[in-house]
């Protein structure tokens, strides 16, 4: 059987790539890497406290206290019926702090009297003082709420003049003086971010399914180019190209040799990649066979793109270092990891012509938000155009 | 039949005339030197010959055929094993040869069948399997060359074969080149050894700054430009002032040279006795004498000027 060049360079190069260490760290480790550590400093999976909670108390109030407590992005609770249950859990380092809601909580709650918490700490004192402070803030903003809420039962039913010590007040100025009492001083918190935006970075690191998004796309836009370019940049450091160059094989086969290689390594990383954060994350998806054409586009414009810079390039070390700039750089403005509405207002439109924008937007679209074709046709036609610039260039 | 011929070659990188109107021939059957100083022109040469780089001006015919115009062709003639090794450290031999056998659209069983033979003659065998990074220069020198030589080229180019390796494994790589000559292939090949030009080639040109200062057998060009021979006396250190007072009343042509001196003559045999004689006489007995015939390093200076190991740094 005859050896075809097209499948002997693309098999040559994915060996060359899966052999080499720092190849494997730059496409596989790092994103994995980058995940694990926005999706547990911010994802609803990786809260930053688990608390182990036993509400001895069982009543309305206690239960909306701790409802409210859980559905925080900071603290995980983990209920248990017994306390030293709870305390071994805490023990055992698996659980930051004990909250125990002890019997009477609603009762003395909801007849005006002081309600109590018992609150155990883990002896690591960043520990203890971040998760003190936490519960503190929470307990200071549930009592408050509380206390209006109970202010506005007492307005319902308070006469409206009440006698008191011969006179009689207005309950308009009865209700002002308690309402001194439950909140003596109040601070108006100024904005000092921007609200909106830092919420909608923190979803963007928070939805699950867009780190699915963030995978495929890294790998399509940083290590297509950069692979790319390194295994051209290599050859001609090497001096290989130039026994590509001085065999009959022609360009063609070679560019599509280089190409296939590139595809197969990239599908590959792109399923070792997504399996593994299906698996960690567990995200909830819409697939849709949609992807794929987005995927693939967007894999060979990144291919395509990369051989290119080296073709431009003076020299191998200046291709390899142009591509991992602009490869950096549009991992930034792309929405991989920030939202378009976070970068400037020129850089933004920077942003929005580059293909591979097109690309995380469909991808998020496709999997997260459940869109369809419409979302997909344009970043295709673009990224696939992407790829135009070198064919000119070899032939 | 003539195998390679080159006609009014030139190269210009921007102002740099890297070629300036070379034109030669190669017989087939031939081994044929180039031998040069850094950046004589060498690799710019058999690059353009190869394919590799486009010539500014020129002709290159192979076999007949022109080397510009039927690309195709002409590089399956060609054999093509560049200045640097050129070989995927992450890939084993086997798999290197593989891959060039593809390009060169080789049948796998007609691959396997060459790798067998080649490396016999190359002496490849026992390191085929180990990754290419791991092999020592010499032996990656092997695998490049068995590379190059895959597809049964009819004309072989080899950018400097043998830079670093050692003299024994020099001398080995030779009997391997010998070895390809006799399986009927013509061998080009670049060298800045002036004892591997003399050695190896039939027949060497010598470049200097883009253009053959002269071309030739080795014997015949050492004959023409190599000056006389030398008897090179070395006495004592102390009285090496008192030999040359000794032999300038002799009235010889002489020269100092290291902690020796050379003396011109056309018949060295003879002048040895004599010059021992007449040493000895005057209590200067030389500890050492030396006769030295031209070599190719003489024809170079006395071509250019200037000596071809001094160049080269
Ligand atoms: N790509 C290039 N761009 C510009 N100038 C070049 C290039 N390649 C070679 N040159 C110049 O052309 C001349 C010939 O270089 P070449 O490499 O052909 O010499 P060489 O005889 O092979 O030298 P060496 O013994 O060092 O291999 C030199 O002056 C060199 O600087
Ligand atoms: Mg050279």
């Amino acid at each position: 059987m005859k050896l075809n060049p097209i499948i002997e360079v693309a098999r040559k190069d994915m060996l060359s790539f899966f052999r080499s260490k720092s190849t494997l760290f730059w496409t596989l480790t790092f994103p994995l890497l980058m995940m694990l550590l926005f999706s547990s400093m911010f994802g609803g999976r990786g809260a930053m406290f688990t608390i182990a909670v036993v509400d001895q108390d069982g009543g309305n109030v206690s239960k909306a206290f701790l409802e409210d407590l859980n559905s925080t992005n900071v603290t995980r609770l983990v209920w248990f019926s017994s306390e030293s249950d709870a305390k071994e859990y805490v023990m055992d380092g698996r659980a930051d702090a004990l909250l125990i809601v002890p019997r009477g909580f609603s009762d003395n709650l909801t007849s005006g009297l002081t309600a109590e918490l018992r609150f155990y700490t883990s002896e690591d004192p960043q520990v203890r003082t971040a998760v003190t402070n936490m519960l503190n803030g929470f307990v200071d903003a549930f009592s408050e709420e509380y206390r209006a809420r109970a202010l506005a039962i007492l307005e319902e039913y308070m006469p409206p003049e009440i006698p008191a010590g011969g006179r009689n007040l207005s309950r308009d100025i009865v209700i002002s003086f308690l309402r001194s009492f439950g909140k003596p001083v109040r601070i108006r918190i100024a904005s000092i971010t921007k609200p909106e935006l830092t919420s909608e970075t923190a979803a963007y690191w928070k939805e699950e399914g867009h780190w699915i998004t963030v995978m495929l796309a890294y790998t399509l836009i940083f290590s297509g180019m950069v692979g790319a370019a390194s295994l051209l940049a290599y050859e001609k450091l090497l001096g290989t190209v130039k026994r590509l160059i001085a065999s009959p094989a022609s360009r063609w086969s070679l560019l599509a040799g280089k190409l296939l290689g590139g595809l197969a390594i990239l599908t590959l990383s792109q399923l070792i990649l997504v399996l593994l954060t299906i698996l960690w994350l567990r995200p909830e998806l819409n697939w849709t066979p949609l992807i794929i054409p987005v995927v693939i586009a967007g894999d060979l414009a990144s291919l395509g793109l990369g051989l290119l810079v080296v073709e431009l390039s003076p020299n191998p070390k200046a291709a390899s270092e142009a591509v991992t700039t602009v490869g950096i750089m549009i991992q930034f403005v792309s929405g991989l990891y920030f939202p378009l509405s976070f970068l400037p207002d020129p850089l933004r439109a920077v942003a929005e012509i580059i293909p591979f924008t097109w690309a995380v937007k469909a991808l998020d679209g496709l999997l997260v938000m459940g869109k369809g074709l419409e979302s997909v046709a344009a970043p295709v036609i673009s990224l696939a155009s992407a790829l135009f610039p070198r064919w000119a260039e070899v032939e | 039949m003539i195998a390679l011929e080159v006609e009014g070659l030139t190269k210009m990188y921007g102002e740099v005339r890297a070629l300036d109107f070379i034109s030669f021939h190669v017989n087939e059957g031939e081994i044929f030197g180039l031998l040069g100083p850094n950046g004589s022109g060498k690799t710019t040469l058999m690059e353009i010959i190869a394919g590799v780089r486009a010539p500014t001006s020129g002709s290159v015919k192979v076999f007949g055929l022109d080397a510009l115009r039927e690309r195709e062709k002409v590089s399956r003639l060609i054999g093509f094993n560049p200045q640097e090794t050129m070989l995927y450290g992450d890939l084993s031999g086997w798999e290197n040869l593989r891959f060039v056998a593809s390009l060169y659209g080789m049948d796998d069983r007609e691959f396997r069948r060459r790798v067998e033979e080649l490396s016999e003659i190359l002496g490849t065998k026992g390191f085929l399997d180990k990754r290419v990074s791991k092999l020592s220069g010499g032996q990656r020198r092997r695998i490049s060359l068995m590379a190059s030589v895959l597809h049964s080229p009819h004309l072989l180019i080899l950018d400097e074969p043998t830079v670093g390796l050692d003299p024994e494994a020099r001398r080995d790589f030779w009997e391997v080149i010998w070895g390809l000559r006799d399986e009927g292939s013509t061998i080009l090949l670049s060298t800045h050894y002036m004892e591997e030009a003399d050695e190896l080639c039939d027949r060497v040109a010598i470049m200097d700054k883009g253009r053959i200062v002269t071309l030739g057998e080795p014997e015949e060009l050492k004959r023409r430009y190599g000056g006389t021979a030398k008897v090179i006396v070395y006495p004592r250190l102390r009285l090496i002032g008192e030999a040359e007072r000794a032999l300038r009343v002799m009235s010889l042509k002489l020269t100092r040279m290291g902690d020796g001196l050379a003396v011109d003559t056309e018949e060295p045999e003879e002048l040895v006795p004599v010059l021992i004689t007449s040493l000895s006489s005057r209590g200067l007995e030389p500890e050492r004498i030396e006769i030295r015939s031209p070599t190719l390093e003489d024809v170079f200076l006395n071509l250019t000027g200037r000596p071809l190991a001094e160049v080269m740094e």
